[in-house]
């Protein structure tokens, strides 16, 4: 069996980076004898925190176990192994009529990551996040072997593992509970909105027969009043013709950050005039396209170069929604940071736990990194505990446990649950040391 | 067709199995552990509603009849067989201990052409009509790294090469291919940015299946590599360590 090998590890946008070292298994008997040493499961480490790798952790990648187990058509189930990526599994089920119903938006991401992340797709409001969709599971640690968790046995595990962020273990294989797949392709309106406020009524006015609901915004202009789109999405009716995923350029902004980044306010005003250019109206996309938007635009990430951006989602209650907004804006002027990418979503499901779920608004902005994000970021948490808002674990890389502790009521539960059944805790991450996991 | 791969729970074996069952052919896979076996064929059998069974074998421990039958009886007949399965050692830059030098050996060496001999009648009769045999780039020119490994596998060719000479007036094909580094778990992190995926060696393999038979480069830049090294003079050569 191979060895580990030495490596540095960076999250998606350079945000979290560590030493540490990488075993790439293949074979199932590895699993039965996992080693005890700090470890962390790792799937395609498209996470914008450092949750799939940490100093001196030995990071498991996951994906080379990636074959499917079983299909039940009847009942709309599979059980998978989870490396398998949303690609692989959206070749096979799209032609077959059925689709994952929280889909992240690239095809590389794993479903362990997806489980381990509980991410959501393009409409959680109808569609909650990803472990809604998980029936079983099956775990293996160290110290406890292999476990099978669903509702009925170890259903509490079931729970800390859904947006467990790898720390319970490596989840083997699941089985998750398809939708079927309403059309082959998708007619999505974009809206004109003047600011963040008209998107927010707009997300709201529309939310009743929509498949995929968000708003994107020009924070460039002056004022940064956020004119921008919402987004509105519906499957055509007509016959499920079966549209292949094309094959995409690999993501890999490890290997081709631009040496400076130019998502500067000129840079980033360019990119968002291409956006409404592209948008100026409705389009039908392939399913393909309409799940995974980000497949075929790779080099969007790189154009921040190597200092790369932070990420930073927050789930705000509808009514704090507009005063949070209004507080935003003038935190960007404040510090003069023009955000290259923010999106809104009608969001829903149930929160616990760490799980960034819930009703609300979700909205989500991305800024080139360096010293000026970074305070900014550090006001956001302020922010968005002031208004009720929670921020979203997996896709911030400089978050801190008192925010954390601020926003979640269900950390220390968290915290209590992991250390009763992992003792000695042999897994670890950039994140679980930063949070204090 | 009906196609046996030997090594195909891993690596190259097992997209050369993918690729093999997504063409429609019915597969027996052979490894040594059944539940890596099952796991893949579960997957092929699934996404290519294609006949796929598999059989366990420690190619450490040779049964080339034992195999051959077994393989029969799963199949009936073979129309393509796949030698796929190899073994490196991290200490094969000497002293080896002897036990794991055997292991080299046999699963490199005496397996695969054991295996090769218990299929000649079929070679022969018509019945089998591929031979694909995997060897390496280590056995392009000796060096102090891989010492057995690359005589293992230069050995396997001479016998590929005997056995085309043998089945020159017979229409088979027996083909081996010199498999530069693959990014799979027999050379973790080792082959860096030179590394291919196991799925596109697997793709020209099937491509040339029928073609031309003999020893060829695969990706083919590594005749390149052959040449300039096979030049390069002694007093250069041995600095090559490493
Ligand atoms: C272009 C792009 C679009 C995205 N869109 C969305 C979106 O729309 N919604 C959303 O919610 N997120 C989105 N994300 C974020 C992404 O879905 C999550 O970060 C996801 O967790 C990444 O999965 P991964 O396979 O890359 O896992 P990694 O980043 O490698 O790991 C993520 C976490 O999962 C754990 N993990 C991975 N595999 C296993 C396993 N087998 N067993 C146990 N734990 C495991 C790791 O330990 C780690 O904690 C997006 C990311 C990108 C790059
Ligand atoms: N990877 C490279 O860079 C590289 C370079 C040049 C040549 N090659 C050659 O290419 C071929 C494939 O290599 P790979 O990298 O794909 O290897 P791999 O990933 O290690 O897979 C080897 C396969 O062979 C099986 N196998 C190993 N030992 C066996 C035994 N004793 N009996 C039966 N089956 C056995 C393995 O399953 P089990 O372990 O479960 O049995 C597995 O299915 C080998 O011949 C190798 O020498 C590889």
């Amino acid at each position: 069996m191979s060895a580990p090998v030495a490596r540095t590890f960076h999250s998606l946008g350079f945000g979290e980076s560590a030493r540490g070292r990488w075993l790439v298994p293949d074979r199932l008997r590895f699993l039965d004898a996992l080693p005890g040493v700090p470890g962390i499961p790792r799937g395609a480490g498209l996470s914008l925190a450092g949750a799939g790798f940490g100093e001196d952790v030995l990071a498991l990648d996951m994906r080379r176990f990636d074959r499917i187990l079983a299909f039940d058509p009847g009942a709309g189930t599979i059980t998978v192994e989870a490396g398998i990526t949303l690609g692989k599994l959206f070749r096979f089920l799209a032609p077959r009529g059925w689709q994952i119903a929280a889909q992240p938006g690239h095809p590389d991401i794993t479903v362990g990551g997806c489980i381990a992340g509980n991410v959501h797709g393009k409409n959680p409001l109808a569609h909650g996040c990803f472990g809604r969709w998980v029936l079983e599971l099956d775990l293996i640690h160290p110290d406890h072997g292999r476990l099978v968790l669903s509702a009925d046995e170890r259903a509490d595990l079931l729970e800390l593992t859904i947006g467990g962020f790898g720390l319970t273990g490596v989840i083997a294989t699941a089985t998750i509970l398809l939708q079927p797949m309403p059309g082959g392709r998708m007619r999505v309106e974009p809206v004109p909105v003047a600011s963040l406020e008209a998107a927010v009524e707009t997300l709201i006015d529309r939310q009743g027969d929509a498949d995929q609901l968000y708003s994107w915004h020009d924070m460039a202009t002056s004022g940064r009043r956020g004119p921008g789109l919402v987004f509105h999405g519906r499957p055509l009716n007509g016959p499920r013709s079966a549209l292949p995923l094309a094959s995409y350029p690999a993501l890999n902004p490890e290997l081709w950050a631009l040496p400076v980044g130019v998502m500067n306010r000129p840079g980033i005003a360019v990119v968002n005039l291409a956006q409404s250019l592209r948008w100026r109206r409705p389009r039908e996309l392939g399913a393909a396209e309409a799940a995974f938007p980000f497949a075929r635009l790779p080099y969007y990430f790189y154009l921040y170069g190597r200092k790369g951006f932070l990420e930073h989602q927050t789930l705000v209650p509808w009514a704090a929604a507009p005063a949070y907004l209004t507080s935003l804006r003038r935190l960007f002027d404040r510090h003069g940071v023009t955000p290259g990418l923010f999106v809104m979503k009608p969001f829903g499901g149930s929160p616990g736990l760490l799980r960034f779920e819930g009703e609300g608004l979700s909205v989500a902005l991305e800024a080139a990194g360096g010293e000026q994000a970074r305070t900014l970021f550090t006001e956001l948490d302020a922010l968005d505990a002031d208004h009720g808002g929670r921020a979203n674990l997996i896709k911030d890389a400089r978050l801190p446990a008192r925010a954390v502790a601020a926003q979640y009521p269900g950390l220390d539960e968290f915290r209590r649950r992991l250390a009763a059944f992992d003792p000695r805790r042999r897994m670890r991450s950039s994140l679980s040391r930063r949070l204090e996991l | 067709m009906k196609a046996a791969v030997v090594g195909a729970s891993a690596g190259l074996g097992r997209a050369l199995a993918e690729r093999l069952a997504e063409a429609g052919h019915e597969l027996v896979l052979v490894a040594r552990d059944s539940r890596d076996l099952e796991a893949v064929a579960c997957d092929l059998r699934i996404r290519f509603a294609t006949s796929v069974r598999w059989l366990e074998a420690d190619l450490a421990v040779p049964d080339a009849a034992g195999l051959r039958a077994r393989i029969k009886d799963k199949l009936g007949r073979v129309d393509a067989l796949f030698l796929v399965a190899g073994l490196g050692d991290d200490t094969d830059h000497g002293p080896m201990e002897e036990a794991a030098l055997e292991r080299v050996i046999a699963v490199n060496y005496t397996s695969p052409v054991a295996i090769a001999n218990a299929f000649l009648p079929d070679l022969m009769d018509g019945s089998l009509s591929h031979l694909v045999g995997i060897g390496s780039v280590a056995a392009m020119r000796a060096r102090s790294r891989n010492m057995v490994y690359g005589s293992a596998k230069r050995g396997l060719e001479f016998y590929f090469e005997a056995l085309r000479h043998r089945l020159s007036a017979y229409p088979c094909r027996i083909q081996l291919y010199r498999v530069g580094f693959m990014d799979t778990s027999m050379l973790p992190g080792r082959g860096g940015p030179l590394a291919a995926s196991p799925d596109s060696i697997a793709r020209a393999i099937l491509a040339r299946l029928g073609g031309p038979g003999g020893v060829a480069y695969l990706p083919r830049w590594w005749r390149l590599v052959a040449i300039l090294l096979g030049v390069t003079p002694w007093r250069l050569f041995i600095r090559f360590k490493g």
